[in-house]
């Protein structure tokens, strides 16, 4: 099984109302394991109901594993992992870890890398961008958020500087079009944000000649959605899935063996075979064939069209 | 775009089609009489944006096209286009038909620009002649059609393989009788 880490809130720096900014180092003062840019970390979150096992990116990590700082969004509607941190997570508390995995790493051969960022999408993207800038490799960093929150995203991309990250307050502040034809051969997207924003990103960039293997995405559990129940066929349960719920927090919480690593829909691990509803594809491993076959669900992302769904568990 | 063949390296050449949805398509060639029957049928020549010839002095196909330009040399050619590629946008697709070297050439010309293998289609066009590269002196020797030869460079006999360098754009020969020194394979024709 996967190696867990202890971690230790070092610091605890709230952005705005709904970003909190947290530096964790080891728990035992070991060094923490060196990471590649885009990586993520599965915190271990003690809920009250039950466990949760969310996944964040790593922004920033100390160089000789002195910490790792991560960047969680509370929304107001939710009951679960993020709350717990925002809420009951203080200096000093202790929290167990997965050892940090990549499934958003930097191509090595980009002449240059384009992030499109919505939200706190924003997170991954950090990572890939500092490492470029540190490299004094070519970048361009477009940020999406409402008006409310220009300031502290204007914040966080301040480092890159102006002319090559900027931040627009509304969706259609940014032409994609007019972006992706004057981008030089070679150039690598990387996107992360609502689901909407991401096939945006996707559709009018390959409609413009752009290989799909040259947009690379990643997308955070969350999302929510419609409330569904799902039926386990083999062992006859029933579970329901919250609108603030993942499929997979909901079979984990019940005591399903599921296995998981990303918890964002890339790697591929939690792959589980559907035999009956539609499901609603929200992650980046299954083909376009597959998702339309309707036979198999990542659970770490994806939910359900309808109410019910059954599952070969 | 390029399957395997049982050798692995020896690479196998799809008839090519054009990407649809691109902002820009490029092609190339070192055959002045570019074959339409190489392309597939619904490609036509008068589609791509421009056509880059190595004029061999006959007829250049398609005869009248406005992206037409024509070049000396095969060098000529690829020095051009590195230039130019430093310069292209997102949404260029570029395709080179001919010659086994040429196209290997260009490949790598696009590769050093940023393409991916997705953003660039080869080709080759003409007669089964391979270049062959001498595992002991390194000249390249070209037009051969058997599977034996001398060298150009140091006049060994050159037993020709299925391995193919991207690199050089060659296959490679060796020695023929280095197994068993003056007793030489027979000669066949190359396919
Ligand atoms: S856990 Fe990686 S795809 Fe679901």
């Amino acid at each position: 099984m996967m190696d867990t880490l202890a971690l230790r809130v070092a610091e605890r720096d709230l952005l705005s109302p709904t970003l909190l900014r947290l530096r964790l180092t080891s728990a035992n003062a070991n060094k923490l394991p060196s990471v590649t840019p885009g990586s993520h970390l599965v915190l271990d979150l003690p809920v009250k109901d039950g466990a949760r096992r969310n996944a964040y990116s790593i922004t920033q990590a100390g160089k000789g594993g002195t910490f790792y700082e991560i960047i969680v969004r509370h929304s107001p509607t939710s009951r679960g992992g993020s709350a717990f941190v925002h809420k009951e997570l203080t200096v000093d508390s202790i929290l167990n870890a997965s050892c940090p995995s990549n499934f958003l790493a930097l191509e090595s051969t980009a002449k240059k890398i384009l992030l499109i960022g919505g939200g706190v999408g924003v997170t991954p993207l950090l990572a890939l961008a500092r490492a470029r800038m540190e490299r004094g490799e070519t970048l361009e960093f477009h940020q999406f958020c409402t008006p409310e929150e220009k300031p502290v995203f204007e914040s966080l991309l301040a480092p890159f500087g102006q002319g090559v990250a900027c931040v627009h307050a509304g969706r259609n502040a940014l032409d994609f079009q007019t972006l992706f034809r004057r981008q030089p051969l070679g150039t690598y997207i990387y996107t992360c944000g609502p689901n909407a924003m991401m096939e945006r990103v996707l559709t009018e960039a390959t409609a413009m000649g752009w290989p799909e293997r040259r947009i690379h995405q990643e997308s955070f559990g969350a999302g929510g959605g419609n409330p569904f129940t799902v039926t386990l066929a083999r062992t006859g349960g029933t579970i329901p899935v919250a609108e603030d719920q993942t499929l997979l927090d909901a079979l984990e919480s019940a005591d399903v063996p599921i296995t998981s690593l990303c918890r964002g829909g890339a790697c591929g691990m939690c792959r589980t075979p559907v035999l009956a509803g539609t499901p609603e594809h929200r992650d980046h491993f299954l083909s376009a064939d597959e998702k339309a076959s309707g036979r198999w669900i990542m659970p770490c992302v994806s939910r359900a069209h309808g109410a019910c769904l059954t599952l070969d568990l | 775009m390029i399957p395997s063949s049982p050798v692995k390296s020896r690479p196998v050449y799809l008839p090519f089609g054009i990407s649809p949805n691109v902002q820009f398509s490029l092609i190339l060639t070192d055959k002045p009489t570019l074959d339409p029957s190489c392309l597939r049928s619904e490609t036509d020549p008068d589609t791509f944006d421009e056509v880059w010839v190595v004029h061999g002095g006959s007829t250049i196909l398609p005869q009248q096209h406005n992206g037409l330009r024509s070049f000396r040399s095969v060098s000529q050619l690829t020095e051009t286009l590195a230039g130019r590629l430093a310069h292209e946008q997102m949404g260029l697709r570029l395709y080179a038909a001919g010659s086994e070297d040429f196209i290997w050439k260009t490949a790598r010309i696009a590769e050093q620009a940023g393409l991916s293998r997705d953003e660039y289609s080869l080709f080759k066009l003409g007669p089964l002649t391979r270049t062959v590269m001498c595992a002991h002196c390194h000249t390249l020797t070209r037009n051969i059609s058997m599977t034996l030869i001398t060298c150009d460079g140091c006049g060994a006999t050159l037993e020709v393989r299925d391995h193919f360098s991207r690199l050089h754009g060659a296959y490679l020969g060796v020695q023929a009788d280095a197994e068993t020194p003056g007793i030489l394979p027979t000669v066949e024709a190359l396919t």
